[in-house]
């Protein structure tokens, strides 16, 4: 069986844009970790708290496209399965929440 | 009514919306009466059973209560375990009993004919009856005082949510839930939702996605090419069967869970990452949580439980594993299924110290992270092996799914394998993934969830994570509506 979204440029690119801006997410949300644990000023975590939910929006947005150029060049039911699953695992990982410190 | 269905996406938000503005006073009724409505989306006509085991263990439990002697206290906890059990026997096994009985008598010579009756298995039956023995037991034993409203005891027993297949409620954690206001909370909505679509995503997007795979192989020993069905594919088959009776039940019980949180009532928990059990022991202390205390409340316990002779200790766990068996259906497969887990136990109980004294010797600490991978995949092996009666459609089958899972093994061509599966690298990644998200939404939103800090503050990636979910159910659906695939919950049978 042809794998159409690893043969078609658009599909390779919306992939490659998503998966940047899914690993941009996962190094603002390592960047918020860092600047709780080392109890960084109240302006920088806001900006970092700023950053994260707009590279979590251009996730979205990217997500979007790129389902909508899986659908345009046809790919089957099982590749659109698979890249949901991906982006799935990708958001949650990015999103997993801490235990709150007692 | 099935959960994975167009008419409960209509039900749920009109009940919701009923709950919320009707008075504390008659919301019972609305609860009641929209929870037969959900039950008589499949079986109209039994609806009687569940009303004669409402009556029966209703009247019983209140008669215990007013009873001064003993004695009488005791006929009337009889009289509720007999009429309950009676109808549970009946239904379920009935027909299994009269086909094993005229087998018997034919092998000894007698020429019977085979008498069995055009039963069909009430939905949820051995749900409602152990959730309805526990109340009366609870009332005779003292541990609860008998329900006065029968509106209130009803609604105990039929609840929606849980009616069809668990979690097995006590009465001491629903009944008071039931009585209450539960005022709208954001946070218990935010959670219910999010436990609805996880139970959606595990369901939808993974048990019945998988299920075809695994039905290509255990349905179709006979017409599948000899030389195809191998141990490695047997073995595939059946790690993917793993998968599929876990998502499919714990995402029954998500979702069930998470309808029940949005109206503010909290059902307990049943599952708490199963695969991750370290024997067969903490396994059941991790899957179906509340049937395996329904059976240490009322079954192990009264037996004699540990505290015992050896002997009796182990007599004991072969026991309750048997009737686990027996419970879950009415054949043979099943019975060996439960009986492998009571044997598992018993080994695992006889080799426990001279395990303990093996890694003394050899210097290896119980806590040694490479030991306790061992002992999960272990743990994980044997509870597939056991999966294979579960699964297997009669014992003529299991018994070649065993003999080839330990002897097919020359000559095997993965490629060729894959084949009998049906299975692309692509589906086989897609599955892999899968798993790798259900561990992270179940460390996510299992019941510890309450400690976690999940609605601080506004999150666009936590609220993407959940986006990504609904679509992933939403796209899974229609491919399965597409292939005319979605299916049933397996522990409906039950």
């Amino acid at each position: 069986m042809e794998l159409v979204i690893f043969s078609n440029t658009f599909a390779l690119i919306a992939m490659g844009v998503t998966l940047f801006l899914y690993l941009l997410s996962a190094v603002i949300s390592v960047m918020q970790t860092v600047a709780e644990a080392n109890n960084c000023g109240d302006g920088s975590r806001m900006l970092i708290s700023v950053l994260k939910n707009v590279s979590g929006v251009l996730c979205i947005i990217s997500q979007l496209v790129m389902f909508g150029v899986f659908f345009y060049i046809g790919a089957s039911s099982q590749e659109l399965l698979f890249a949901l699953m991906v982006c799935t695992a990708l958001s949650l990982v990015i999103s997993a929440p801490r235990k709150e410190k007692k | 009514m099935v959960f994975n269905s167009l008419e409960f996406l209509i039900f749920f938000p009109i009940v919701l919306i009923l709950y919320r503005i009707l008075p504390l006073k008659i919301r019972w009724v609305m609860l009641l009466i929209t929870s037969y409505y959900f039950y008589m989306g499949w079986q109209a006509d039994l609806l009687y059973l569940i009303l004669f085991t409402t009556l029966v263990s209703y009247v019983c439990a209140r008669k215990i209560e007013a009873s001064v002697t003993k004695r009488a206290r005791k006929i009337y906890l009889v009289i509720a375990l007999v009429a309950s059990l009676s109808v549970l026997f009946f239904f379920k096994y009935f027909n299994f009993l009269s086909e094993n009985v005229t087998g018997l008598l034919e092998l000894m010579g007698f020429g019977v004919s085979e008498f069995t009756l055009n039963l069909i298995l009430p939905v949820g039956i051995s749900f409602y009856t152990f959730q309805t023995l526990s109340y009366v037991i609870d009332v005779y034993r003292g541990m609860i005082k008998a329900e006065k409203h029968f509106g209130y005891y009803a609604l105990y027993v039929s609840y929606f949510p849980q009616l069809v297949a668990g979690p097995i409620e006590r009465p001491e954690n629903l009944l008071p839930q039931l009585k209450r206001k539960n005022p709208f909370t954001a946070y218990d909505t935010a959670v219910g939702l999010k436990m609805m679509a996880v139970g959606f995503f595990k369901k939808v997007a993974v048990a019945d996605q998988i299920s075809k795979y695994v039905d290509g192989v255990y349905n179709n020993l006979d017409k599948t090419t000899p030389g195809l069905i191998n141990g490695f594919t047997i073995t595939v088959a059946t790690v993917l069967f793993a998968v599929q009776i876990y998502c499919d039940f714990s995402g029954y019980t998500d979702i069930a869970i998470g309808c029940a949180r949005v109206m503010g009532i909290k059902l307990m928990q049943n599952f708490d990452n199963p695969y991750s059990a370290t024997s067969i022991k903490d396994f059941w202390r991790r899957w179906h949580i509340s049937l395996t205390s329904w059976f240490t409340d009322y079954l192990y316990i009264p037996l004699g439980g540990s505290r015992c002779s050896k002997v009796k200790h182990y007599r004991n766990i072969l026991i309750v594993f048997f009737i686990s068996g027996v419970w879950h259906g009415a054949a043979w497969t099943f019975i060996l299924w439960g009986t492998m887990h009571g044997i598992y136990q018993i080994v695992g109980n006889i080799t426990a110290k001279y395990r303990v004294m093996l890694w003394d010797k050899l210097g290896v600490s119980q806590q040694n992270p490479i030991l306790v991978i061992a002992k999960k995949i272990g743990t994980f092996a044997l509870v597939c092996i056991a999966w294979m009666a579960f699964r297997a459609n009669s014992l003529r089958d299991l018994g070649f799914l065993y003999k080839q899972l330990f002897t097919g093994w020359s000559g095997v061509s993965i490629t060729e394998s894959m084949k009998a599966l049906d299975m692309s690298v692509m589906a086989l990644m897609t599955v892999v993934f899968s798993v790798f998200v259900i561990n992270l939404l179940d460390k996510q939103i299992n019941l510890r969830i309450d400690e976690l800090h999940l609605d601080s503050g506004l999150s666009v990636p936590r609220a993407n994570a959940y986006i990504t979910v609904c679509w992933t159910v939403c796209v899974a659906w229609l491919i399965l509506l597409a292939s005319n695939a979605a299916s049933s919950f397996i522990y409906f049978q039950f």
